[in-house]
């Protein structure tokens, strides 16, 4: 007699164990949610607060008067063509990288080249070190090349990182094609070239796009470089940002921070929409 | 178009490479590579392909010598183990790729497509919107037999095809492929290290061994007439006894179906004459045409359509098939002298 019971007890699917079965499973998964939302949006909340804050004094939880004084002043000002500067700046630097990156990439993906390693990690070696003291070196050698304060070497320095970014990942996109997906368009007559071109791009698309993106992401946010390079003639978004923090300017700071924020996150959502965790977990190891 | 392979060499890796191959492939037949890993079937394969330059010897497709010649050039087409359709594409995109490298207009293209597909039994009804994804594993070998067929290839190269997919698709899959092979006429080379496949479907094997053709023969040969004590023990599934044999320990390999195995039946007597004879000697004795040796069933195990036991002979075990229920104990094992290899140790 209890025999049944207990085998349809045990074959049951979750939510037919009883209600208070799924509840604690609800309750448990709205605590997880409710922590990551806070522990996201809880600093982002402050920042968006401070932008709209126009007096805003100790030990009032809130803003005392509100208003878009700043967002105004930072359209009207400076700020604008800092933005417009650093949007320009990612544009150039990743279709460089995208230039240099994907046929090196494919190169040291499918070739055994007996320098390989030597080859990847001279290109990780500026990550190696803090990267005040090798942007410090590298400003002493671009004053020497008069590049200090151009555009030229501001992309330059953006490169620097942004190159290892790429290659690192395009080679394991590479690594991720199985080769006779190459070797059955040889078979049918396609040379190299045309392959390339109709087999191997498309297929690691998705993966050349979220390297993109990650190279956009890293020269739209890239600092010391910039701060040692470009300032004062060319004021990029996160080297504006400091001067107006810097000033204890909280709401300058605030949205500057909130703008360069909105191009992070969108493609922030793109990049998982085509990044294969593959990718990610061949990082490193080629 | 058959396939001429004149002292074909090429060094690859430590282990894989070929050394001095000598075959003759011949014209619209299936040619079965078969061997165990690492001794180079696959080397030669992707050499026949142009995927490796041969370090010495040439490789001739009819009278075409195509040792120098790109895999581009070769007018070959190759069938992957792991189908290797290309995921960005259509089926319809995917099987006209090679056409359209060609030049083929678009509406021959088309009707091509269709009529290979359909041989190879696939429905098309919308190929043109489907990708390989949504079609199972033995169906995207299929597409993949496709692709590589429609542009009239010289000869078909097949890398462990089947390999990839489960038993009871690869079973069918082997007479698709065999049958599909045999209607276009084409000569082919087969790859694998299922030896099983390789006996069922090829018109004649070539067996490898530490990158050297051990033995090439007929499957029928080659399993019956093994010349050497390695393809005895590569092909069917085979054991090795060490016994001796005029005077000396030498080794016996024997199918498992081949034996027959009779239990001692102490009432009667039936087999102790014999087999006293055998355990004086120690020493297996012909009887009627037969190997006849003393042996004990340890375990059987329960198979569908037969048992199959687990004999011990002199401290060696074995297995031999039966369709009768025998008890565990001493038993008669009886073989056909012509279904006995022995060789030298």
């Amino acid at each position: 007699m209890s025999k049944p019971l207990e085998v349809a007890l045990l074959s049951a699917p979750m939510s037919e164990r009883g209600p208070w079965f799924s509840t604690l499973r609800l309750t448990r998964r709205f605590a997880i949610y409710a922590i990551s939302i806070f522990m996201i949006f809880g600093p982002l909340s402050s920042l968006l607060l401070w932008s709209v804050a126009e007096k805003w004094f100790w030990p009032n939880p809130f803003p005392t008067q509100w208003g878009f004084k700043y967002w105004q002043q930072a359209f009207e000002g400076k700020m604008l063509s800092s933005l417009g500067l650093s949007f320009g700046i990612a544009i150039v630097v990743s279709i460089i990288c995208l230039v240099i990156t994907v046929p090196l990439a494919y190169v040291i993906a499918r070739n055994r080249i007996p320098l390989k390693h030597i080859v990847l990690l001279i290109f990780l070696l500026p990550q190696a070190f803090p990267q005040l003291p090798v942007f410090s070196n590298v400003m002493v050698l671009m004053y020497r090349w008069d590049l200090v304060g151009t555009l030229t070497g501001l992309i330059l320095i953006h490169l620097v990182g942004a190159l290892v970014f790429s290659l690192w990942t395009l080679v394991s996109v590479f690594q991720s094609i199985a080769e006779p997906l190459e070797e059955a368009s040889y078979m049918l007559g396609g040379s190299r070239i045309y392959t390339f071109f109709h087999v191997v791009l498309p297929i690691a698309l998705p993966g050349i796009i979220a390297s993109t993106l990650l190279v956009f992401l890293y020269s739209l946010d890239e600092f010391t470089g910039s701060l040692l390079i470009g300032a004062p003639y060319h004021i990029t978004m996160p080297v504006f940002m400091y001067n107006a923090a810097g000033g204890y300017e909280m709401q300058v700071a605030s949205v500057t921070s909130v703008l360069l924020m909105i191009p992070g996150i969108l493609l922030l959502f793109l990049l998982q929409k085509y990044m294969r965790s593959e990718y990610l977990a061949a990082f490193g190891r080629v | 178009m058959g396939i001429y392979i004149e002292g074909l060499t090429k060094a690859y890796g430590k282990k894989r490479g070929i050394t001095d191959i000598n075959i003759h492939l011949p014209e619209g037949g299936l040619t079965a590579i078969v061997g165990p890993s690492g001794c180079g079937k696959t080397t030669l394969l992707r050499t026949l392909a142009g995927f490796h330059t041969a370090d010495e010897g040439r490789i001739l497709f009819g009278s075409r010598d195509v040792t120098r010649i790109s895999p581009q050039g070769r007018k070959a087409a190759m069938v992957f183990q792991h189908y290797a359709l290309w995921p960005h594409m259509t089926v319809a995109d995917n099987v006209g790729y090679g056409l359209r490298l060609q030049k083929v207009p678009a509406k021959e293209r088309e009707r091509r497509v269709r009529e290979v597909l359909e041989r190879v039994e696939i429905d098309t009804s919308d190929i043109g919107a489907r990708y390989p994804q949504h079609y199972s594993g033995g169906q995207q070998q299929r597409i993949a037999l496709a692709r590589a067929l429609v542009v009239q290839p010289e000869v078909l190269l097949l890398d462990e095809p089947l390999s990839n997919l489960d038993a009871k698709v690869r079973q069918r899959l082997r007479i698709g492929i065999r049958s599909i092979q045999q209607s276009f006429g084409i000569t082919a080379v087969y790859v694998t290290h299922d030896q099983e496949e390789a006996l069922s479907m090829a018109d004649y094997v070539i067996l490898m061994n530490d990158g050297k053709v051990e033995q090439a023969g007929t499957p029928e040969e080659i399993y019956r007439k093994p010349s050497t004590y390695f393809t005895a023990q590569f092909l069917g599934e085979s054991h090795t006894l060490t016994l001796k044999y005029q005077g000396k320990p030498q080794r016996l390999v024997l199918r498992s179906g081949d034996a027959l195995v009779t239990p001692v039946v102490d009432e009667w007597g039936t087999n102790a004459e014999t087999l006293e004879r055998s355990i004086a000697h120690e020493e297996v004795i012909e009887e009627d045409g037969s190997w006849v040796m003393e042996g004990e069933i340890r375990h059987h195990l329960f198979m569908g359509s037969y048992y199959r036991y687990m004999v011990e002979i002199q401290g060696q075990s074995m297995f031999v098939d039966d369709d009768r229920l025998l008890k565990p104990g001493s038993c008669k094992v009886t073989i056909p002298t012509e279904k006995a290899y022995w060789f030298d140790i």
